[in-house]
This record gives C-alpha cells, sequence and structure tokens, in this order.
C-alpha cells in the first residue's frame, strides 16, 4: 500500500472529529473558565497532545459518527449487549496504567502510560471489520507496535506475540459471569504483529481513548475481524509457541487464530461475504484482509486461507 | 361480571401486547435502536415474539391453578401478537437485512441449523395463525383442530433451539428460557401421566365429551 502523509492543511478536521466528550468536559470548565481563564483545563491539555499528528488514510471514506464507535461495541468484559461496554464503563480507571512487555525479549519492560506515549503517534484512518459482519472507519491515534517490540529486542526464538487484557472483576461487571475465560487473551505471528498496519492505539477521533473502546490502551489490527484488536492490554509476551486466545478456544471452529477478514470463508452461522457498515442502510461488500490484500497478503503466502481461517 | 373482567383483561393484554410495536416505531423515528437499527429490529422483534409465545403457554397453568377459565381466549390473543412478532422479525431479516436476496436466504436457510430452526418454528406457527379464527375450529373439527395447535409446544420447543444455536459465550440467557420453558411444559407431560407420554402428546386428560363442551364454551367467549 502507498501510505500518504498528507499535510497539515489538507485535514479535514469537521469530517473526523465530532468531539463529544470534550465539548461535554468543557462545559463544565466553562463556567470556571471566566474565574480561573489563566489556568489550562485537563481537557485542554489532553486533546493538545493527541492534535496535529501526522495523518494516514487507508479508506478514503467519512469515518463513522463518534456517538456510534462510541457506543455500539463489543467488550464482554462490561456485558453482551452493544450498548453494555458505553452503559457500563463508567467505573473503569484507565490511569494510572502499566504494560508489562515479557518473555522472549532482550529488555523485559514495564511501561508506564506516559512512556508509550512518547512514542511517535500518528493518526490512522482503518476499516474496523466485526465477525458479525458489521463494519466502521475509525481514525485511531497511536504508534506501530512494531517500534514497541523493537524496543524490548525479541530474541532468536521469538515466534509469536501474547496480549492480555486487565483483569479487574471490580471494575468490569461482565468479568464477574463465566461467559468468557478471564482474562482476555489474543494473540499474532511475530511478523503480524511486526506490520507496519499493525497499530497500538492511544485515542480515536482526536481524543483520547474511552473506556468502552479499551482505554487506555488497545491493538488495532485493520485486516482481522475486530475480536483480534484486544483492548485495554496490560501485558504483551512475545513467545516461541502459538499463544492460545480467548475466542479460538471458546469456539474453535468459528474463531480461528488468524482471523484474518475473508469474504470467501464463511462463519459456520453466517455468511462473511457482506458487511453492514454503521450508519449505512443495506450491506456492502467485504473485502479480502479488509481491503488490506496488497500489504499484507504476502504473510499468508502458501498458506490455505480455509484451513487457517 | 365474569364476562366482563375477561374483556378487561383481554383489553389490558392487547394494550400491552401494542406497546413493544409502539416503542420499536419510536426509537425508529428518534434514533433510540443506536448505531445499528437492522440488527437491534431483528433482536427485539424476535424475542417480544418468544417472550408473547412462552406467556400464551403460560395461559393454561395459569387458569387451572387461579381457577379462572375466562383466562382461556387470551391464549389466541397471545398466540397471534407472538406470530405478529414473528413477521416483523422475518421482514427485518428478509427485506431489510437480507435485502429480498433469495439465493442469500435460501443459503442461510439450507446452511445455518439456527436460521433453519427459525423457519420451522415460523412456518408451523403461521398455520396455527392460520387455523385460528373460529369457523377453522368448525371446519377442521374440533378434535382435529385440537391436535394440531398443540404444535404449539413444538414451535416453542424449535425456537428455544434456534435462540441457543445463535447465542455466543456462555450466555445464562437460553438457559433462563430454557427453564422456563420445562416449568411451562412439565406440567403438562405430568398431568397426562408418565406412563402414556406419547399419547400424551396428542390427547387431552379429560374426556372427549368436556374436551368438545370447553371448547364451546372457550368459542362463545371469544
Amino acid at each position: 500500500m502507498l501510505i500518504r502523509y498528507r499535510q497539515a492543511a489538507d485535514l479535514t478536521e469537521a469530517q473526523v472529529t465530532p468531539r463529544q466528550l470534550m465539548v461535554g468536559r468543557r462545559s463544565v470548565v466553562g463556567w470556571a473558565l471566566a474565574a480561573a481563564s489563566l489556568l489550562p483545563s485537563p481537557a485542554a491539555v489532553a486533546s493538545t497532545w493527541l492534535q496535529g499528528l501526522p495523518r494516514v488514510d487507508t479508506v478514503g471514506e467519512t469515518p463513522t459518527a463518534y456517538k456510534d464507535a462510541t457506543s455500539y461495541n463489543n467488550f464482554y468484559e462490561f456485558g453482551t449487549g452493544k450498548s453494555d461496554p458505553a452503559r457500563l464503563a463508567a467505573d473503569f480507571r484507565a490511569r494510572p496504567w502499566t504494560l508489562e512487555v515479557t518473555g522472549e525479549v532482550a529488555r523485559p519492560t514495564v511501561f508506564g502510560l506516559e512512556d508509550l506515549l512518547r512514542f511517535p503517534l500518528e493518526e490512522r484512518v482503518y476499516r474496523l471489520r466485526c465477525v458479525e459482519a458489521w463494519s466502521m472507519v475509525i481514525p485511531w491515534i497511536g504508534f506501530p507496535l512494531a517500534e514497541l517490540l523493537k524496543r524490548v529486542e525479541p530474541t532468536s526464538h521469538a515466534k509469536f506475540v501474547r496480549f492480555e487484557t486487565v483483569l479487574a472483576p471490580d471494575q468490569m461487571p461482565g468479568q464477574n459471569s463465566r461467559l468468557l475465560d478471564w482474562p482476555y487473551t489474543e494473540g499474532l505471528r511475530l511478523d503480524e504483529a511486526s506490520h507496519p498496519l499493525t497499530l497500538m492505539a492511544v485515542g480515536m477521533y482526536g481524543d483520547p481513548l474511552q473506556s468502552q473502546n479499551g482505554a487506555p490502551l488497545r491493538l488495532v489490527v485493520p485486516r482481522k475481524y475486530g475480536f483480534k484488536s484486544i483492548k485495554s492490554v496490560v501485558r504483551i509476551t512475545v513467545a516461541r509457541d502459538q499463544p492460545p486466545t480467548t475466542w479460538n478456544r471458546m469456539s474453535p471452529r468459528e474463531y480461528g487464530f488468524y482471523a484474518n477478514v475473508n469474504p470467501a470463508v464463511d462463519h459456520p452461522r453466517w455468511s462473511q461475504a457482506r458487511e453492514r457498515r454503521i450508519g449505512e442502510f443495506f450491506k456492502r461488500d467485504t473485502l479480502a484482509f479488509n481491503g488490506y490484500a496488497d500489504d499484507v497478503a504476502h504473510l499468508y503466502a502458501g498458506m490455505d486461507l480455509k484451513e487457517a481461517y | 361480571m365474569a364476562g366482563a373482567r375477561a374483556i378487561h383483561l383481554r383489553t389490558a393484554v392487547r394494550v400491552g401486547c401494542v406497546l413493544p410495536l409502539g416503542t420499536w416505531a419510536w426509537w425508529m423515528a428518534t434514533g433510540g435502536l443506536g448505531a445499528n437499527p437492522v440488527e437491534a429490529s431483528i433482536r427485539t422483534s424476535g424475542q417480544w415474539a418468544f417472550w408473547l409465545l412462552l406467556a400464551c403457554l403460560a395461559v393454561t397453568p395459569t387458569r387451572r391453578l387461579l381457577r379462572m377459565t375466562d383466562l382461556a381466549p387470551l391464549r389466541r390473543t397471545l398466540g397471534l401478537f407472538s406470530f405478529f412478532y414473528g413477521v416483523l422479525h422475518v421482514v427485518c431479516y428478509g427485506v431489510i437485512d437480507q435485502a429480498l436476496d433469495f439465493g442469500a436466504i435460501l443459503t442461510d436457510m439450507l446452511k445455518r441449523m439456527h436460521i433453519g430452526a427459525g423457519v420451522v418454528a415460523f412456518v408451523v406457527l403461521a398455520l396455527l395463525a392460520a387455523t385460528s379464527p373460529r369457523r377453522m375450529v368448525v371446519w377442521l373439527g374440533a378434535m382435529r383442530w385440537r391436535r394440531l395447535h398443540q404444535l404449539v409446544h413444538v414451535v416453542a420447543i424449535v425456537t428455544l433451539l434456534h435462540i441457543c444455536l445463535l447465542t455466543k459465550g456462555r450466555s445464562a440467557e437460553p438457559w433462563i428460557y430454557g427453564v422456563l420453558l420445562a416449568l411451562l411444559l412439565l406440567p403438562r407431560l405430568l398431568s397426562a401421566g408418565a406412563p402414556r407420554m406419547a399419547a400424551a402428546i396428542w390427547h387431552q386428560p379429560t374426556p372427549p365429551h368436556s374436551r368438545a363442551a370447553s371448547l364451546i364454551i372457550e368459542s362463545r367467549q371469544r
């Protein structure tokens, strides 16, 4: 793929940032503004470090409405309903936060969130395709996972990367049920993890990630079904062997380890040939590798994608 | 007096059955269905169809427990409303979700068990709805009509199967429905007597003459 770095002047901010969250916060701040006009508000600080970043648009379509992207998603840690995460994530504490990177690496490291924000952040507009045949277009803010892996120096034994979501049943009501095996884990092959499209996201739509979207740090692998893009990550383990992953263990016939978006391989319970883009009425065709085939198909050369689904 | 109570009760049930449709229409108009109104419509219409089916099956045990004969007509009211929401469910799936792509719908029906089960349940329920008018009872004969309408139990079980097959993860929902349905179906089986379980599916425990008599009473109450 041609990665186009646009000039800041080319940005269509109106399309990308309906900033309801910040507006909400500022209305509170606004009352105090006349009195405390010399003090910078926390909202202003939060928004400035995510502004004016280099932007890569891989889609070229209007992003999904911010309201939809923050109120309709799967995050079973908060419940099975699509609106459960937005409804039940209010008590989730995304700060302070640490990310532990261990395993087959020369420099095992515990990163604070502040350390992670020092990686070269950029805005990436990606397609998001859920395994349930709905999809969105999201302007993420993050850094390539490859940068993080480079920092910890994987050893020659490193073949896979395992990711783990935080275990916090006091803040995540869904974790008190037996819905899935907690904590949620996911995995990638090392070459998939190191691919430049694979992103560690800390924000979206110009704002820090909302709790329901996987605050403060999540994986984004746009060519794979959404369940691979694990949220609220606290641990990354570089491994020799393919790690077990949550949905794959739950129902291996339905959720493969690879889970690359593939319109030619149906989910046992529904067709994957088409998808409903949130905000659109009728379905549209699903693209091979979610439209990123030119960039990533070579990673799977010689593999039978019907077997390695 | 009992007649007046029955009429009030039936009016209340009818209003209650229309409420979800009203809420849905309101949400549809105001964006209350969320980011994916199609999926929300399919899901909620199906839920209402099943809940009303369970309510329909609850009428007879309630009637026997409280000795309120005049509840009997509610079965038809609830059954027909269950079918109505079933139609909405099927329309949302076929017309909006699949955009009347009959090839895709046929593939879905044949390849995916939960769609197949849903189709079976819907077709049988449609048959019961079509034979619900009083003159159909006369045309079929009371005995045959009764046997035919025992199929409502099959509809409920197949619908539960439909729900189980489309549930993700270890959700409690199908288990709750399963227990509810078992509670509603077990007394029917037990009242018929375990040794004659097979016969119980087709025959009522009461002697034929009282069955016909009760049917006439019920039809008069409608």
